[in-house]
């Protein structure tokens, strides 16, 4: 293994060397893009020579691009743009390094939106299996109750799956659910759900991007094994004041954004909460006197999301963002007092700076917190059970844009964690007895990285790199390389079409595991670190696929992939998650792997002629995922829950003309989630004093029967109105599964009694039956938002 | 069991969004045919003869009156070199049925709660070093099981307390003496009054339900700590509990939980259910022992 990892090494400075003597009779521009109206930076800007469009770059996160040209006696043109915006056109004889600050005006109304440059950009990148969701495009898609949620709009991207009927959950490509590291200004978020699940932490109004990578993972990200959602927030009006918000269904929303100096530096801050438990207290209170009236509980979540940035000068600029959000969820009645809360919080301080046109760099300290408490209190009865996870992150990342053919980038990442493991304290005012227990556990996680995106020729390109991670916990240090390459092959280009093979590998380590039996994200779910008897989990992805950008406004891909997963863990029978502090002897050891095709055809904007113009996407994947464990079925391979053979989505937009309307359209399909059902029974008599007969379930293979296929349309309609003044506003209707099918989130056996069967007195049943309970029957919702 | 209160809530939630409709439906489902396994029942009682009951597992759609009893079975428990092969009930009738136990003849336990099919004179042992073996072989069905335990001394309740609030009700506590050095496994149950209800139908109306039923294991909970059990501020003066700690072994502790995780999974979606760890080889139930202590509290203010 070292001998292998010193041999990458040396082929790594190889080629670095090599990198360096090639840049001869070249300028570099700099700089960054930003969006007019706001001044906000832009992610994903492409940047490129319109006389040699092979000749580009795109923006990184920070909005920073640098594009090494050769000298050249004649001017050329270059071509900033991306999606939704007015792309300008700058005309420059390219004698020496220049900066050029870019600001992108906004689409004029009925402008046919340039995408051509967007889906060149994709096609000649090695990047694989990323998907790329704007705000703006997930706000045009319907949604449950009326609320945006990203997470939910990446679940209907091939390759991501949801966990079950409504919820946010997301499976990528076989892996299970903590897999995914979810980075919120570059703060990883550990429970990014409100509602068990229902709706996603991510407030649509204070997110600029999300990015998902399934495959060829960049070197910068580690930690999980099967994909990166990089979430990045909003910086704020640079230019002016404004006021933006919502009224939805269950919840408002309400953002204030301006500049701190005018574009120099800005600020923004967003709120969301729901307002359910406002009824539901109004329900209890009018039926005070109802001895019939069983109180609800309260439920609430409220999100805030806060960011300041400041450009200190040309090359500095400073961010500071946080995240603070709570479920809050209490029963107050009597002498019970229940109350149950879950939140997180993550802070990121960041400092960009430009050390030459060609070398970026980036430092951020960040800090996370995930934690959840249940306090009950019975007269003198005290419980209090709780977990969570806190992380500081200490990271600096490098890009440097050595010459046209090079971009590297290297970094270290320092990560102190420390997880709180059902801390359970139970105690009575007569201390009688006191019960303390759990287990808090420091560890730290550490990562250096080194990158190379490089561009051999025209057709082919070239991306490698290697991440080295480590672990420490309890006297026990994992280490482990995690190589990453990726290559494109451009296999035929003209005006009208840009076709390219690519091809990528890389292996990921995950140290920390989530100790959850369920399809669903739980916020009982506890973190829990590698140790001595829990080692880490390992896996290796390798795709290969074809990436076509088909005339102006179409992009399709075809992705095949493979990954095979080490050190999964599942629990043992009858394993006690629960006020456990000795979870090691729970866990169960084995190996997964999962496999399949995604087909993926996009258009971000066609005209329609006289009916306006139409975008979306269609997705379909057919893929199979497998785990296998010595302790679980004699070793026999099974299907995760969540394993799905087909997978398809259609997501249509449609902006008609002459009206302020845009009607959009998604249909999912889905096969049924793998699910564990009892073959045959047992009946026994037990103990004295104890409930005799019952009828014992027993369970053989694991998730070996199916659900009902699930599918399901929802349509929206967004109505714009003031949209020429300053004030402006729009009307959202959206209805949920509108043909009403009632799909499946759960089956099991029930058993049923005669009709004339008194309560409480024991009965054989009358006969067993299977049954299917669904969540949600058609949801109708209207959402008002306005901005000024 | 707080995973399915959230998300029972969670579906109120849910239900007080939506237009409400019937979020239940039957469906068709076809169970794969598995082989019939032989299902022991068997607990060992120091001073009590021995008794078993010896039934089959049917699939799940079958007649659920269809009787479940193995007949003609030879059963064998072996302790200290002495093989006691144990007698078979009498039968009145060809057939039995769950919904028409009245064809049978059983042996029951001292207190005539339970019944069993087979039952032998010996008085088990109270031996707490030798293991019992059990053998079980059905020439009809062509199957055979057999299993091994070994006894562990009771272990006494400490103490009982009860303590009243404001409004009159009181909880009850009691105190184990449990020996911390090494791990236990419990299964406690406390009963209002009496453990059966009197003057009853045996088979009919046997058991009077436990005020609580828990299996625990004292690792994990009281982490070498004193181990004790409450109850909520349920009784009034002068009310009679009645506590009873069986001292298990890792194998009934074990059994217990993943039978009651697989009921409790049967209808919980969040829960991943999982096989049921028994000691029976060859086949499924519990061969085990009951080695108890049993405390009586009056509660007084």
């Amino acid at each position: 293994m070292f001998r292998q990892i010193r041999l990458y090494c040396l082929l790594s400075c190889f080629l670095f060397l090599l990198s360096t003597l090639q840049a001869q009779d070249k300028i570099t521009l700099s700089g960054t893009v930003s969006e007019g109206a706001t001044g906000e930076t832009i992610i994903g800007a492409s940047v490129f020579v319109k006389e040699t469009p092979s000749i580009g770059t795109a923006t990184n996160i920070y909005g920073f691009y640098s594009l090494t040209i050769p000298i050249t006696e004649d001017s050329v043109t270059i071509v900033f743009a991306y999606t939704g915006l007015s792309p300008q056109e700058l005309r420059i004889l390219p004698k020496e390094n220049t900066e050029l600050n870019i600001e992108l005006a906004e689409l004029k109304m009925e402008e046919v939106v340039v995408s051509a440059s967007a889906n060149t950009e994709k096609v000649n990148s090695t990047q694989m299996g990323m998907d790329e969701i704007t705000v703006k495009e997930a706000k045009e898609i319907p949604a449950i109750f009326g609320e945006v949620d990203i997470i939910k709009v990446l679940q209907l991207k091939p390759g991501v799956q949801s966990g079950g009927e409504g919820l946010s959950g997301v499976y990528v490509r076989g892996g299970a659910g903590d897999q995914n590291l979810f980075v919120l200004d570059e703060a990883p978020v550990y429970n990014p759900n409100h509602l068990f699940g229902f709706f996603s932490t991510f407030n649509a109004d204070a997110v600029k991007n999300v990015r998902l990578f399934k495959a060829g993972f960049p070197a910068e990200y580690g930690g999980k094994l099967s994909s990166v959602i990089d979430v990045s927030m909003r910086e704020g009006n640079y230019k002016k004041f404004g006021l933006s918000g919502g009224l939805g269904l269950i919840s408002s929303r309400l953002t204030f954004e301006g500049p701190i100096v005018k574009d120099k530096g800005s600020f923004i801050i967003s709120a969301r909460r729901t307002y359910v438990d406002i009824f539901t207290r109004l329900l209890n209170k009018a039926n005070e006197d109802n001895a019939d009236w069983n109180p609800i509980p309260d439920y609430s979540f409220y999100d805030i999301n806060v960011k300041l940035n400041y450009k200190l000068g040309e090359k500095d600029r400073l961010f500071l963002s946080g995240y603070f959000g709570k479920d809050i969820f209490a029963f107050n009645q009597g002498n019970i007092n229940f109350n149950f809360n879950w939140g997180n919080i993550t802070g990121t301080l960041r400092w960009n700076h430009i050390i030459s046109p060609k070398l970026f760099m980036n430092t951020a300290f960040t800090f996370s917190d995930y934690n959840y408490k249940i306090k009950n209190q019975f007269d003198q009865f005290r419980i209090e059970l709780g977990s969570g996870i806190r992380d500081m992150n200490l990271k600096t990342d490098f890009s440097w844009f050595p010459n046209d053919k090079h971009e590297i980038k290297f970094g270290v990442n320092t990560i102190y964690h420390r997880f709180s493991v059902n801390r359970f304290n139970a105690e009575d005012e007569e201390d009688l007895f006191d019960f303390d227990v759990g287990s808090t556990f420091d560890a730290l996680e550490l990562a250096a990285y080194m990158s190379d995106a490089w561009t051999i020729s025209k057709r082919l390109k070239i991306s490698y790199g290697l991440r080295f991670s480590g672990f420490y916990n309890q006297q026990k240090f994992y280490a482990a390389p995690e190589p990453r390459v990726a290559m494109k092959y451009t296999l035929f280009k003209d005006e009208m079409h840009d076709l390219a093979m690519k091809a990528s590998y890389s292996r990921m380590n995950q140290y920390i595991h989530l100790v959850a039996t369920s399809g669903a994200s739980l916020p009982t779910d506890v973190w829990y670190p590698s140790n001595p008897n829990v080692k880490p989990q390992t896996s290796d992805m390798f795709s290969l696929g074809l990436a076509w950008a088909l005339g102006r406004h179409f992009f399709i891909s075809v992705e095949g992939y493979y990954k095979e997963l080490y050190g999964q863990i599942d629990f043992r029978d009858g394993a006690q998650l629960f006020v456990n502090d000795q979870l090691d002897n729970e866990f169960v050891f084995g190996r997964g792997n999962s496999y399949g095709a995604e087909f993926y055809v996009e258009t971000k904007n066609v005209g329609l002629g006289k009916a306006g113009q139409i975008r979306g996407w269609v997705g379909y994947t057919l893929s199979w995922s497998w785990r296998q464990f010595d302790d679980i079925m004699d070793g026999q391979r099974f299907h995760p829950r969540y394993d799905r053979r087909h997978d398809a989505s259609i997501v249509l937009s449609w902006d008609i003309a002459k009206t302020p309307l845009t009607f959009s359209a998604t249909w999912v399909y889905g096969t049924g989630n793998a699910v564990s059902l009892p073959v045959m029974r047992f009946f026994t008599s037990d103990i004295t004093g104890s409930n005799p007969l019952d009828f014992n379930p027993i369970y053989t293979e694991r998730n070996g029967f199916r659900m009902p296929a699930y599918h399901r349309l929802d349509m929206g309609l967004v109505w714009r109105l003031f949209t020429k003044k300053r004030f402006k506003s729009d009307i959202t209707f959206s209805a949920y599964n509108v043909y009403n099918r009632r799909n499946p989130f759960f089956m099991y056996i029930a058993a049923e009694f005669a009709e004339n069967t008194p309560e409480g007195q024991f009965a054989v049943p009358e006969r067993f039956q299977a049954k299917v309970v669904s969540l949600f029957p058609i949801i109708p919702s209207v959402t008002w938002n306005f901005k000024f | 069991m707080l995973k399915i209160k959230l998300f029972i809530s969670a579906i109120i939630a849910a239900i007080c969004f939506s237009n409400c409709g019937n979020f239940e439906r039957d469906i068709d489902l076809e169970l794969p045919e598995v082989a019939k396994e032989l299902v022991v029942e068997c607990y060992l009682v120091p001073g009590e003869p021995y008794r078993l009951l010896l039934t089959e597992t049917k699939s799940y759609f079958e007649d659920l009156n269809a009787c479940p009893i193995i007949k003609g079975a030879t059963v064998i428990i072996k302790h200290n070199g002495v093989n006691d092969t144990l007698q078979e009930a009498v039968y009145l009738e060809d057939d039995c049925r769950l919904d028409n136990f009245f064809g049978i003849l059983p042996f029951f336990n001292a207190d005539r709660s339970r019944f069993y099919n087979y039952g032998s004179t010996r008085i088990c042992p109270e031996d707490y070093v030798n293991d019992f073996e059990l053998e079980v072989i059905d020439p009809n069905g062509g199957r055979s099981v057999s299993a091994v335990t070994r006894m562990l001394p009771p272990v006494e309740i400490d103490s009982m307390r009860s303590t009243f609030n404001e409004e009159d009700k009181a909880y009850a506590l009691f105190f184990l003496q449990d020996d911390p050095a090494q791990v236990n496994f419990y299964r406690i149950l406390l009963h209002e009054t009496t453990l059966t209800i009197e003057d009853s139908i045996p088979f009919i109306s046997i058991a009077k339900d436990p005020e609580f039923d828990v299996s625990l294991d004292d690792a994990r909970f009281f982490n070498g700590e004193t181990v004790s059990w409450g109850t909520n501020y349920s009784y009034e003066e002068d009310d009679t509990l009645i506590s009873t700690v069986y001292h298990i072994d890792r194998a009934y502790h074990d059994y217990l939980e993943t039978v009651a995780d697989a009921q409790a999974s049967n209808g919980n979606p969040f829960a991943q259910p999982g096989q049921i760890i028994t000691n029976i080889q060859g086949g499924m139930g519990i061969f085990t022992f009951l080695t108890y202590d049993r405390d009586t509290l009056i509660v007084k203010r």
